[in-house]
């Protein structure tokens, strides 16, 4: 196999294939340079590259290996980061044309150490929405990421590149944040696995923030088993971040290949039945049909929930960027800088009512998940959309697309709740879309058991693009 | 009590845009009313959802962290 071949494997079966003497961590480095610079050009994922870095990694992996030191899980797995987390010597632009006048960081994120300290390796930051406002993954500065599955779509948003680079080969696992959908999007328009975890399970310690109440960081991959090892290697409290939990670590080790025997699973109707395009039926039937799911469960006021979930968004998106809409108003992005304005007008009982809301929303599912372990809804109503888009058809009537594409991720990230987007294929289609595999709060183990076990079937998987789509 | 009354965005926008300090550029204007005709209905349906007075807002603050 080639080296540039062994690049299309998971980041466990790179490592495995670097334990087992395939090819040395240094080659997998320099092979995966070299596809960046091959392909980015096309697939504007990366917006810095770290290749020096990697390399120095690489060598260090490759030493510890001749000594015979015992080597870490990820040992030599290329990966990266939506640049809204901190790299070392990098300031973290987070989309935007402001934020590149920062000083360089100093140290990095969290979860960066706790990946390379896996033995991943990091190969640079990637494209995004700007400050995360974003569900279509094209920026204004650095022009859009493209979906590897057709270069003229949208990869979603706003982890735009972190989907792009894994669907397109240019990293195994890539980090990505998700405050209304900005893992599970992307997922579901570049037909990668992304995980979503419990609120507060993963430190957000070095990242960028955009909304500190419903901000969520999390992998995206091209199989649940990376999935698992990235989340066991990165879990752990964390006093840079005050919302990081304190609780012990639960590594989920193999268990995400134990079956769903015993594990209850429902799809959602009401809302999650509504609103979306005949793929989006399509791929949820198709996991349903695996899954042999014949229950449907109805979470009441998801509507209410999106739209709470769109209030204080913008509510605390505007308090924390006044300064920036006060100094730098016209070096924004102007679509998300005009949210920003109206957002800073918002009368503070309307974000109350909608924390308050919150709660209520939070009570109802943790009913609804009491009697089922499980909950299936679409990721997204639609598949990848042609880059500027601007309207989408929904039950006949036409809307604009940006605040659309949000609809069925945004009412479970509003409560905190763990999510695995799985990527499907339906029949005479050539895109992919995700369903939301959605557990209760601390229980990321089922819905990593539920993907796995639709991938295990074939129904889910998470291919690189062939270049050139 | 009389429900809600969906806000004026642009009297809201008049009367609060002072007090933020932000310099808008009135090309900017309509685009801003727009988002604030979304924000304003999602007001009043959330106003007009009966939450229990024993409904505690979300977030906690736990002292010492």
């Amino acid at each position: 196999m080639s080296l540039d071949a062994l690049l299309d494997r998971d980041a466990v079966g790179i490592a495995a294939a670097f334990r087992a003497g395939e090819a040395s961590a240094a080659e997998i480095a320099e092979a995966a340079i070299a596809r960046i610079v091959a392909r980015n050009p096309v697939l504007n994922a990366f917006t810095d590259v770290t290749a020096d870095r990697a390399r120095a990694r690489a060598a260090a992996l490759d030493a510890a290996k001749a000594k015979g030191e015992s080597l870490p899980p990820l040992a030599a797995a290329p990966f990266a980061v939506k640049n809204l987390f901190d790299i070392a010597g990098l300031p973290t632009r987070a989309g935007s044309r402001i934020n590149r006048d920062l000083p360089p960081a100093t140290a990095d994120a969290t979860l960066v150490t706790r990946m390379e300290g896996a033995g991943a390796l990091l190969l640079g930051g990637l494209n995004m929405g700007e400050y995360a406002y974003d569900f279509t993954g094209e920026n204004a500065h650095d022009g859009p990421s493209r979906n590897p599955h057709d270069v003229t779509r949208m990869t979603g948003g706003s982890s735009g590149g972190s989907g792009g680079a894994v669907a397109g080969g240019l990293a195994t696992i890539a980090l990505g944040s998700d405050t209304n959908g900005s893992i599970r999007v992307p997922s579901s328009f570049c037909g990668t696995f992304g995980l979503k975890p419990t609120y507060g399970r993963l430190s957000r310690g070095g990242s960028f923030p955009f909304v500190t109440a419903l901000d969520h960081v999390g992998p995206l991959a091209r199989s649940v088993r990376d999935l698992a090892a990235s989340y066991d290697v990165m879990q752990g409290a964390d006093a840079r971040d005050p919302g990081c939990t304190v609780r012990a670590p639960e590594p989920i080790g193999s268990g995400f290949d134990s079956g769903v025997e015993g594990i209850r699973i429902a799809r959602l109707g009401g809302w999650f039945a509504r609103n979306r395009l005949a793929e989006s039926d399509a791929a949820l039937d198709l996991a349903c049909a695996a899954l042999r799911v014949t229950e449907e469960a109805e979470l009441p006021e998801a509507e209410r929930a999106r739209g709470a979930a769109f209030l204080i968004t913008m509510a605390e998106a505007a308090e924390f960027h006044g300064p920036r809409l006060r100094t730098h108003p016209a070096d924004f992005d102007p679509a998300v800088r005009d949210r920003l304005i109206a957002g800073a007008l918002l009368p503070a009982s309307w974000v109350q009512t909608a924390q308050r809301f919150r709660r209520w929303f939070a009570d109802a599912a943790a009913s609804l998940v009491a009697r089922h372990d499980v909950l299936i809804a679409p990721a997204t109503p639609m598949s990848a959309p042609k880059l500027g888009t601007q309207t989408v058809m929904l039950d006949g009537v036409e809307l604009p697309l940006r605040p659309n594409i949000g609809v069925y991720t945004q009412p479970i990230s509003f409560i905190g709740l763990p999510v695995v987007a799985v990527p499907l294929w339906p029949a005479g289609r050539s895109l992919p879309l995700a369903v939301q595999v959605i557990a209760p709060a601390w229980r990321e183990d089922l819905a990593l058991r539920v993907a796995r076990a639709l991938e295990r079937d074939g129904v889910a998987r998470a291919p690189v693009a062939p270049f050139g789509a | 009590m009389p429900d809600p009354i969906p806000p004026d965005s642009e009297a809201l926008l008049d009367a609060l845009l002072p007090a933020t300090g932000i310099p808008m550029d009135p090309a900017w204007r309509a685009a801003v009313i727009a988002n604030l005709r979304v924000a304003g209905p999602i007001a009043t349906s959330l106003q007009l959802f009966p939450l229990p007075d024993s409904t505690e807002p979300a977030p906690i603050f736990e002292p010492g962290r």
